[in-house]
């Protein structure tokens, strides 16, 4: 159960997380705003890991021990976020939401099949449920942005 | 059409990246996989604004608060592969869409962060419970 009240409030701390880089961005510039990010959680981390005591992980040799794939994991994040970046330029929010809504749960699907070999077909049931619910709540939001862009206007002509 | 693949993309590599750290997980303690994913990330970013952009580094001008993104990291990295390790990405991302959507509206609806505000409206629930379902399909289906 700790698990999953981790995860939402995960979830939970990743919309602060960026609202407070988009302020970052427009202060700095992207790459610089997202870099105080890195460097301050590089510094952090680094000193929590002598703080508890795990030093020992940082030898050489123990590094070199663990499959090279695993380390590409920033890799990754940094190619989603180039790519998140010039397709919500064109595609704008409500698209850009689900379509990597989508992208990120059909890839875990296939992940946790290859390293936890755990395959539940209704999970695929969920997911769907999970994009039409998040489509819907766009779509509605959408519309009341319309709908008050479009008083604006007209108080503005009065 | 090369738009939807980009973003589609976009999902699936932040899809590896979840996935991923949570498989350095076995090897190294949270505050380490923190490490490692940052520094990497980090040295790449360097990279890119000391050749492209051209300019020097500096973090000045920025509301203290920013300062805060650093810590906000750590804790999401390490949570977020903690609980990868333990439930599996599917299980970990559907969930953590629930707590996204519970923040953005509550940031929404008070203008939190100099946002335009947009009050809650019953209409939206219907969307919310639909998530609700969907998630928890996929952790307990």
């Amino acid at each position: 159960m700790i698990y999953y009240m981790v995860a939402v409030a995960n979830g939970f701390l990743n919309t602060i997380n960026k609202m407070v880089n988009v302020k970052a961005g427009e202060c700095l510039g992207t790459a610089r705003g997202a870099m105080i990010n890195y460097i301050e959680a590089t510094v952090i981390a680094f000193c929590l890991v002598y703080v508890t005591g795990n030093g020992g992980e940082f030898r050489l040799e123990y590094i070199k021990e663990v499959p090279l794939l695993f380390y590409l994991g920033s890799i990754c994040g940094l190619a989603a976020m180039i790519f998140l970046i010039v397709g919500t330029k064109q595609k704008g929010a409500m698209t850009s939401t689900v379509l990597m809504l989508l992208g990120q749960l059909g890839t875990s699907i296939v992940l946790d099949y290859v390293f936890f070999e755990v395959f539940r077909p209704i999970q695929i049931v969920g997911i769907f449920l999970i994009l039409v619910g998040i489509t819907w709540k766009e779509k509605l939001r959408e519309a009341e942005s319309a709908l008050n862009l479009a008083k604006a206007n007209e108080e503005e002509t009065e | 059409m090369i738009y939807f693949v980009f973003l589609v993309l976009a999902g699936v590599f932040q899809g590896f990246m979840i996935s991923l750290n949570g498989q350095l997980g076995n090897y190294y303690s949270l505050f380490a996989i923190c490490f490692f994913v940052h520094a990497i990330a980090g040295v790449f970013l360097y990279l890119y604004i000391k050749f492209k952009e051209k300019k020097p580094i500096t973090f000045r001008g920025v509301p203290k608060y920013v300062y805060a993104v650093g810590f906000m990291g750590v804790i999401m990295v390490s949570t977020s592969s903690w609980c990868t390790l333990h439930i599996g990405a599917t299980a970990m991302l559907s969930l953590s869409v629930i707590g996204q959507m519970t923040s953005s509206a509550i940031v929404d609806h008070y203008g939190w962060f100099n946002s335009t505000k947009k009050p809650f409206r019953l209409k939206q629930l219907p969307c919310y419970l639909l998530v609700l379902v969907g998630v928890l399909i996929v952790v307990y289906g």
